[in-house]
């Protein structure tokens, strides 16, 4: 049997065009789960969670409220940063193309499910 | 002009009779993939989605245009709509050339969007759009992705089917001898199908056109140097606040009972 | 009238050409057309099965061009050098109004400036 969370981010590269890679990190920056190749996750991990932490500090400093997302523009793609919970974050890496509608619709409910699985974890 | 959108069963009727008015507009299409088609006194001047490679990165990625002559394009302050038109002016590419990637671009991406039937559509202003200089009849859009789908499976389920598929290589194609006598072309297509990319993701990795990968794709397929991708998934670790291990449990102790032992 | 419908028509006044496309290597997508170029999407199909057969039989060259004759005409495709995936010039030639070899260098000089 397949473990859920793995399912949940290969599903994501399933229903949304355009997604690469994705990896699920605990908020200290260690890969709890990843669907990537090309990116080494385990760095990956530790820059996502170094940048999502900054991001709260941004969001802060220009007091623009809390912060939802952290999205790194790049020209042959874009590395999206989200929270999930207070425990974990799930950096999405996607090239230029990215069906950023189906994006937005779908991460919602893979924030949610993830939530739901970690909350789960009791050691 | 009326901005009233004419009452349309599908795309292609809905493009066919904005030919007939001679309309310019854009028409947002929702959907997965959706996209934006631009309509110029009817003729359907461009179409962008995220189902296949626009003009920018078909240029781009395929290393037609450096990074650094696109953003210096960019920055002569010139309207976005006029920066292939800029890039034609600084010599860096032939007007004609510009024009045949304008034209695959569209046809790419009508292609892209036949492959799914759209959610809904609106008709709006007319959108910002890089011009190439193409202009196309809509029903030339139509003809022309009936010989694709044709050329492909025959039937549009299964076409669509393949483009969600992401090819492998088989274990033939570590055999040096037969990707040798490959053309360069499908070589480097042979790199880039890892058993994670759709030929779409393919297709924006290479610069390349959805439709040309796909085909190309079904060469590699026939030739047995791609398959179907097997899926391997492993367990993950638990995200629950890290306690130290006590003692007692961190050293496993010596069970008591000796290991099972089969008899004969 | 969009540029390469120009330069098609350019290529048409070749003497001896009655019909020409201007083709996608891969996808055999006509970019532009002088007359009536039926058979051209077949040519570029000959072309493309012209290729995978000789590099299977351990040819890695580029295809220059391929010419098929019947009774009345050359089918003549040749193709036009660009980065990424090539294209193709095809033309219908009137044997009777020339012979293969002038028709291959006059093409040739089209082609050479074709997307400039």
């Amino acid at each position: 049997m397949n473990d859920p969370v793995q399912d949940i981010l290969v599903s994501l590269r399933d229903r949304v065009m355009g997604v690469s890679e994705t990896v699920l990190a605990t908020v200290d920056g260690l890969v709890v789960a990843a669907d990537a190749d090309k990116t080494h996750p385990e760095s990956m991990a530790a820059l996502a969670a170094a940048a999502i932490s900054l991001g709260h500090r941004l969001a802060d400093q220009a007091t623009t409220g809390t912060l939802r997302q952290l999205t790194a523009q790049c020209s042959a793609g874009h590395v999206i940063v989200t929270a999930v919970g207070n425990r974990a974050l799930l950096a999405v890496v996607t090239d230029e193309g990215v069906d950023g509608l189906a994006f937005d619709r779908e991460i919602p409910t893979v924030v949610d499910d993830l939530k739901k699985i970690l909350a789960q974890d009791t050691a | 002009m009326s901005q009233e959108t004419p009452a349309a069963r599908n795309i292609p009727a809905l493009l066919a009779a904005l030919h007939a008015e001679k309309r310019s507009g854009a028409v947002l299409v929702s959907g997965t993939p959706g996209g934006v088609i631009h309509v110029r006194d009817g003729m359907v001047v461009g179409m962008e989605t995220p189902g296949a490679p626009g003009v920018e990165v078909l240029l781009l990625k395929s290393h037609r245009i450096t990074e650094d002559d696109w953003t210096a394009a960019r920055a002569t302050g010139t309207d976005p709509a006029r920066l292939g038109l800029e890039l034609v002016a600084q010599g860096l590419l032939g007007a004609r050339e510009l024009e045949v990637i304008g034209q695959a671009a569209l046809f790419d991406a009508a292609f892209a969007l036949a492959l799914t039937s759209p959610d809904g559509w609106e008709m709006t202003a007319p959108r910002p759009l890089l011009d190439t200089g193409a202009a196309i009849p809509p029903d030339r859009l139509v003809t022309e992705n009936t010989r694709r789908i044709r050329l492909l499976s025959n039937e549009r389920g299964a076409t669509a089917r393949f483009a969600r598929d992401r090819p492998d290589p088989a274990p033939a194609a570590r055999d040096p001898q037969r990707t040798a006598r490959l053309s360069p072309r499908h070589r480097t297509l042979l790199t880039a199908a890892d058993g994670r990319r759709t030929p779409r993701d393919i297709a924006f990795t290479l610069g390349r056109g959805l439709f040309a990968v796909m085909l190309d794709l079904r060469d590699l397929l026939a030739l047995g140097l791609l398959q179907s991708p097997s899926v391997t998934l492993a367990g993950r670790p638990s995200t629950a606040p890290r306690t130290p291990l006590s003692a007692s449990t961190a050293t496993p102790q010596p069970s008591a009972t000796p290991l099972p032992r089969r008899k004969p | 009238m969009a540029l390469l419908d120009t330069v098609l028509s350019t290529v048409g006044k070749t003497s001896g050409v009655t019909a020409a496309a201007l083709l996608d290597g891969v996808t055999g997508l006509s970019y532009a057309e002088y007359g009536a170029p039926e058979p051209a999407q077949d040519a570029q199909e000959i072309a493309h099965l012209a290729v995978m057969h000789l590099n299977r039989a351990g040819f890695t060259g580029e295809l220059e061009s391929i010419v098929v004759t019947t009774a009345a005409h050359h089918h003549v495709t040749t193709r036009v050098d660009r980065q990424g995936d090539p294209l193709l010039l095809f033309a219908l030639v009137d044997r009777d109004r020339t012979n293969i070899t002038w028709a291959l260098r006059d093409l040739a000089e089209h082609t050479d400036r074709l997307l400039s």
